[in-house]
């Protein structure tokens, strides 16, 4: 695994510098914008990480989960049980290290599972969260709801930001290790993959697990920014499904796909919510039901295809 | 040659920085209106009550306001004309808590009207609070939140809570004499808060209670906890309930033929749609259930805003909390005209003052109106009359319901 570090895996070598860069100028971020951009960049975060670490396991592997709301819910009731009895960032790293459990429980049971009935089975993993949740709060708490401890945006802001960077450099260098490597080779063919010797399991779960790590983070920190909840809140199948979107809607295969997917959808989801609040569904599913139609490679697709006319056309030219 | 940049995960960053950058880019005028913004539910579970009960009012009253010039600013000795912007929050907390900010924040609004339902009260009660933003809720009835009201003192509920109204109904039954109650709810905040409050004052009262169960809250078939209640022969059949399972225990009750003396059920009968969705008002006769509110209370302005109401809407509004939705604007504009537009002046005012309104005089004690001690209703003759408390009655209970009339040939 030395190869991580040696760096002779980076195809270009402006991109760690201009990484740093925008994330230096993303840290400076609330120092110079009204409050408020915070807040939205705050969320657009959010969707960028959930994208990322669902394409970074089922983008290659082509296991498609929907368990995303699971993780994310496990970590927002991480956050509102630890939320009073330690300081915030421990209470992140918690609500992922529990995601983190679960998941590595449940593909330890279920990652043999293939295909459809692995789809199947993750939908039907945060339904069953989601009901054991709310028959525990009924019957043995005798409530439903509970407050979550508020934090202030701005530190939300910078844990999110820290989340952000953890999960792009984790994915960048995930999809340039071995590891990325077997993901790849077991979407191709589980089988040839075993018989090269791939632990094929190892991979699969600890990939999964990590994936769940910061899905479970990541709703340790919105939590406290929700400051209520309850389990259909917390557990709500939009968080499993707008991951999948929003990466087919970038470019499933690429990181920078998965990110533009992830930041125009919500930042749109925004504007048309507030500037089109009677339309804003009908907009919002027109423009998907185009992307995916016309775009199968998404937005991503559509920017390589361009490249590639222009590279013809010039060619042709001289 | 051409030189190529590659698309790659720098332009990403800086694109996206672009965009957030100049996304919110907001606008600033002079003083000449007062902005007032609300996040609401106009899409998911919740629209249907919100389009309902506090939409149609917010909307009445803003354009009544502007109607005549405005409200009265004392600092600037002027009226100024009121512009309301409505968010949808889709029933969602997360939405409503960043679209309150972006009101607060962004849309730099005078005021906040509150959403609709327990659980979205309970997500912005801190965001407003925070801000400092007062804020009267029309639609929460939780004791949870009236426990944790002093942390939140912008925040103020207008309905009436589940201690009170639990005391209220079970006077009720000790007045007509029922000896012995069932009693089931919605495994939702709304249900066990309200039924952790009527078991113990039904043991004080000594009624019995052979059964006390909840039923999951998107429950679709209900009759085999009624054909269970049917057989443990029960005076009163008690009801902690939302409108759509309100509707479907009353339907198959009706169905099974099943009346007991007396039928109480919780949000949903007061809606005017229940006196016409089992066949009309014969059907429902003597149907109690959770709201006090008809055009004959005696309270000044009552029954003049329920004509403009239905004459705006063609509608009626519900006898529920509509007009709970109304007085809290009532409470607000009052505030308003009094001290002006500093909101910590307006806090202060709404938790020390009483005020007239459609609902009677409101006054907040801890942070919740002490107007009167349990309200509930009961469907007498198409109208939804107002059974307790006893000082508000306009009409007496009736006991024991009629039976349910025969099904029509159709």
């Amino acid at each position: 695994m030395n190869s991580l570090s040696t760096g002779k895996y980076l195809p270009n070598p402006r991109i760690p510098v201009l990484f740093s860069a925008a994330v230096l100028a993303a840290a400076l971020l609330p120092l110079i914008m009204d409050p408020f951009t915070t807040i939205s960049a705050t969320n657009v975060f959010i969707y960028i990480v959930i994208t990322l670490s669902w394409a970074l396991f089922s983008g290659p592997t082509q296991y498609i989960s929907i368990a995303t709301a699971a993780f994310f819910g496990i970590g927002i009731y991480t956050s509102a049980l630890a939320g009073e009895l330690m300081p915030f960032p421990l209470v992140v790293c918690l609500g992922g290290v529990v995601s983190f459990v679960l998941a590595l429980l449940v593909g330890l049971s279920t990652l043999r599972l293939k295909g459809m009935y692995f789809t199947i089975f993750t939908f039907g993993l945060s339904e069953l969260i989601r009901h054991f949740v709310l028959w525990w709060e009924v019957v043995m708490t005798g409530t439903v709801g509970r407050w979550v401890v508020s934090v202030d945006p701005i530190p939300v802001y910078y844990t999110m930001l820290v989340i952000l960077v953890v999960t792009i450099s984790f994915c960048f260098f995930i999809g340039r290790s071995r590891y990325g490597l077997a993901l790849r080779s077991i979407g191709q063919s589980e089988e040839a993959a075993d018989h090269m010797g791939i632990n094929i399991t190892a991979v699969k779960i600890n990939v999964f697990a990590i994936t769940a790590f910061f899905a479970g983070a990541t709703g340790s920190t919105m939590a406290t920014r929700w400051t209520y909840i309850d389990p259909s809140i917390a557990f709500n199948p939009l968080f499993s499904f707008m991951p999948v979107l929003m990466a087919i809607f970038g470019g499933i295969g690429s990181i920078t796909g998965q990110i533009i997917g992830a930041a125009v959808l919500t930042l749109l989801a925004d504007l048309l919510l507030t500037e089109f609040p009677y339309y804003y569904m009908l907009i919002y599913g027109i423009i998907l039901v185009v992307v995916i139609l016309f775009l199968p490679g998404g937005i991503v697709g559509l920017w390589d295809s361009m490249k590639k006319r222009r590279r013809t056309e010039t060619n042709e030219n001289t | 040659m051409k030189v190529r940049t590659p698309f790659s995960l720098f332009t990403v960053f800086i694109a996206l920085l672009a965009l957030i950058v100049i996304f919110p880019i907001s606008s600033y005028a002079a003083k000449d209106k007062i902005r007032i913004g609300t996040a609401i539910s106009l899409s998911g579970p919740y629209s249907a009550g919100a389009g309902m009960t506090q939409i149609p009012n917010y909307k009445l009253w803003v354009d009544e306001v502007n109607a005549k010039g405005g409200l009265y600013i004392k600092e600037l000795k002027k009226k100024l004309p009121i512009e309301l912007i409505i968010y949808d929050d889709k029933s969602d907390t997360g939405t409503v808590v960043k679209l309150v900010e972006q009101l607060i924040l962004k849309d730099k609004v005078d005021f906040i009207l509150p959403p609709w339902g327990t659980a979205m009260h309970f997500a912005i009660a801190p965001v407003i609070n925070k801000y400092k933003y007062p804020v009267i809720g029309p639609t929460i009835s939780s004791e949870k939140l009236r426990e944790i009201a002093h942390k939140v003192p912008y925040f103020f509920g207008m309905l009436n809570m589940p201690r009170e109204q639990a005391a209220g109904l079970v006077e009720i039954l000790e007045e007509v004499g029922v000896k012995k109650a069932a009693l089931i709810y919605v495994a939702d905040a709304y249900g066990i808060e309200w039924s952790s409050k009527v078991a113990p004052e039904l043991g004080l009262k000594k009624i019995d209670m052979p059964i006390f169960k909840s039923y999951p809250l998107d429950t679709k078939d209900i009759s085999p906890l009624l054909k269970t209640i049917a057989s443990a022969d029960v005076d009163a059949v008690l009801c902690m309930s939302y409108p759509n399972d309100t509707f479907l225990i009353t339907k198959q009750m009706k169905e099974m033929g099943y009346n007991p003396k007396l039928l109480y059920l919780g949000v949903g009968v007061a809606f005017p749609v229940y006196k016409q969705m089992f066949g009309g008002p014969d059907v429902i006769e003597g149907i109690m259930g959770a709201g006090a509110w008809n055009p004959k209370v005696p309270y000044p302005g009552a029954k003049d805003w329920y004509d403009r109401h239905v004459k705006k809407w063609n509608k009626e509004p519900d006898f529920w909390a509509s007009a709970f939705a109304y007085a809290s604007l009532q409470v607000l504009e009052q505030s308003i005209e009094k001290v002006g537009l500093d909101r910590k002046k307006v806090r202060d005012y709404i938790a020390s003052n009483t005020f007239p309104t459609v609902i009677g005089p409101v006054r907040f004690e801890g942070g919740f109106n002490v107007q009167s001690p349990g309200e509930i209703g009961q469907w007498q003759k198409g109208q939804f009359e107002i059974v307790a408390s006893k000082a508000k009655r306009t009409a007496k209970p009736i006991y024991p319901k009629p039976p349910w009339p025969p099904e029509k040939a159709k």
